[in-house]
């Protein structure tokens, strides 16, 4: 790690920053190790370094990384409301969440538009527990800002954590309206229907894998097992006729053979009985 | 009331899962040796698979973990016992419809199954004793393979070997990374 050049450190950060990949670990131990030293080579993106440096530092609870990097940003940006976004961050962090909302709301106060501290507030509600407040907060946070993508998702995920599966499909198809061309949002969608089960879910659910596996040029192995396993229960449905049982059939045997194939690619030929077995025992009569 | 005892292998695995992901859910399974477990009411989890931390409440992949399991399983004398699960928030130790539902699928098929919780505020890089608490009916005692098996732990966190764990999300986006994870536990080995 502290042999990577402080330049290939600030490329990483950059793509990081470009992802919104929470690598918190990471982050800090490169800035420790490398990066800190080097942060005024960086130019204008130092401030950037150090506020993603200061959430990373908050995120491992390190407490004194993080107010070092808010210090340096409160000189350089007096009366910002990044930077005040920031503080409430670290109370939030202290578990102050009183004193957070109070910071948030008093943003919120001057710009009424800003995504990132509402969705904040929703997250100090996930982080007390009351999961029920938060999808309630979620649903009015989208009925003004609705092509929020990651906001769609993390209400999807909520709804899935109370076993609410069928509010949960409604945000995946809100994405898929947004991304027609997802894979991954077809292979979740396809997941929340498999998860409900009966027969009428899971052909929906095998349509969606479908889809997936095609936009993935089959690399999807989510999808490609979710396909899988749906044939498998439609071939051996009793509510199955016999042209659907036939057409399953084939399908799930192309899905195995894709999944087996790329086993094989992956480990050379060895090893490769766990996926034989697993396939035989998903695998139609 | 029974008792249950990780070896150093299976605790340090369940650890670092959860210390992988510490913003997510976490889960897995727990094995023992098949043989070791006739006639007897204790049980000894020799080793743990980590399942997934992302999507913990979807079903699809979860069946498609236990069947590799299962396979892996029989043709090495082990027998899935028990089922863990870290939660995403840090206080709070109780098994969600999620731990219910799979330790109940897989009571239908391999028998009894134990339900492991890991309690996140025990977790440190210096730990004395045990992060896991059984929440089975009779809420069995813990027991750690032996007197190192904390410290090796605390060792593979402070050296971040988490980062070498592969869970079957992993396995999932990669299949070249081996969920039953050979490398980790040459670590493991090592560290005692």
């Amino acid at each position: 790690m502290n042999r990577m050049s402080w330049q290939a450190v600030a490329e990483r950060y950059r793509r990081w920053r470009e992802d919104n990949s929470r690598n918190s670990d990471l982050i800090v131990q490169l800035w420790e190790e490398v990066l800190c030293a080097k942060v005024d080579k960086l130019g204008d993106e130092k401030w950037m370094v150090l506020e993603q440096v200061a959430v990373a530092a908050l995120d491992l609870h390190k407490m004194t990384v993080a107010e070092d990097c808010l210090v340096m940003l409160s000189k350089q940006f007096p009366g910002s409301q990044r930077v005040r976004k920031l503080k409430a961050l670290r109370l939030e962090a202290l578990e102050r969440y009183e004193d957070a909302n109070d910071v948030y709301d008093a943003i919120l106060r001057k710009d009424e538009t800003n995504t990132v501290v509402r969705k904040r507030k929703i997250a100090i509600l996930k982080s007390l527990g009351k999961t029920s407040e938060a999808i309630r907060e979620l649903v009015e946070y989208l009925k003004k800002f609705m092509s929020d993508t990651e906001a769609w998702m993390e209400l999807s995920d909520l709804y899935i954590s109370e076993q609410d599966y069928a509010k949960a499909a409604y945000c995946m198809e809100e994405l898929l309206l947004h991304n027609p061309h997802h894979h991954l949002y077809f292979q979740k969608y396809a997941d929340i229907k498999y998860t409900q089960g009966g027969f009428d879910n899971v052909e929906v659910a095998r349509s969606y894998y479908s889809r997936a596996v095609k936009l993935s040029s089959a690399n999807n192995m989510r999808a490609l097992y979710g396909l899988l396993l749906c044939c498998s229960q439609i071939a051996n449905s009793p509510k199955a006729q016999a042209q659907k049982k036939k057409e399953n059939t084939k399908i799930g045997q192309w899905a195995a053979q894709c999944i087996s194939d790329k086993y094989r690619e992956a480990s050379g030929s060895e090893d490769n009985q766990p996926v034989e077995q697993l396939l035989g025992a998903l695998t139609l009569s | 009331m029974s008792e249950v005892e990780f070896s150093t292998r299976a605790y340090c695995k369940v650890i670092l899962h959860a210390a992988k992901y510490p913003h997510e859910a976490v889960n897995g399974i727990l094995v023992s040796k098949a043989k070791d477990l006739e006639g007897s009411n204790d049980v000894v989890f020799v080793d743990a698979i980590p399942l997934f931390h992302m999507a913990l409440g979807l079903t699809p992949m979860t069946e498609v973990a236990l069947e590799q399991i299962e396979s892996y399983c029989s043709s090495n004398g082990l027998k899935i016992t028990g089922y863990y699960q870290a939660n995403e928030h840090y206080k709070n130790t109780n098994p969600n419809f999620v731990a219910n539902r799979i330790c109940e699928k897989i009571s239908e098929r391999f028998g009894q199954v134990h339900l492991a919780m890991v309690d996140n505020r025990r977790l440190s890089l210096d730990m004395a004793s045990s992060a896991i608490v059984m929440k089975n009916r009779d809420k069995a005692s813990v027991a750690l393979e032996s007197d190192s098996t904390c410290v090796a732990a605390s060792c593979l966190l402070q050296n971040r070997a988490y980062r070498l764990l592969v869970d079957f999300d992993n396995h999932l986006d990669n299949v070249s990374a081996d969920w039953r994870n050979p490398e980790l536990n040459q670590e493991i080995d090592a560290v005692l």
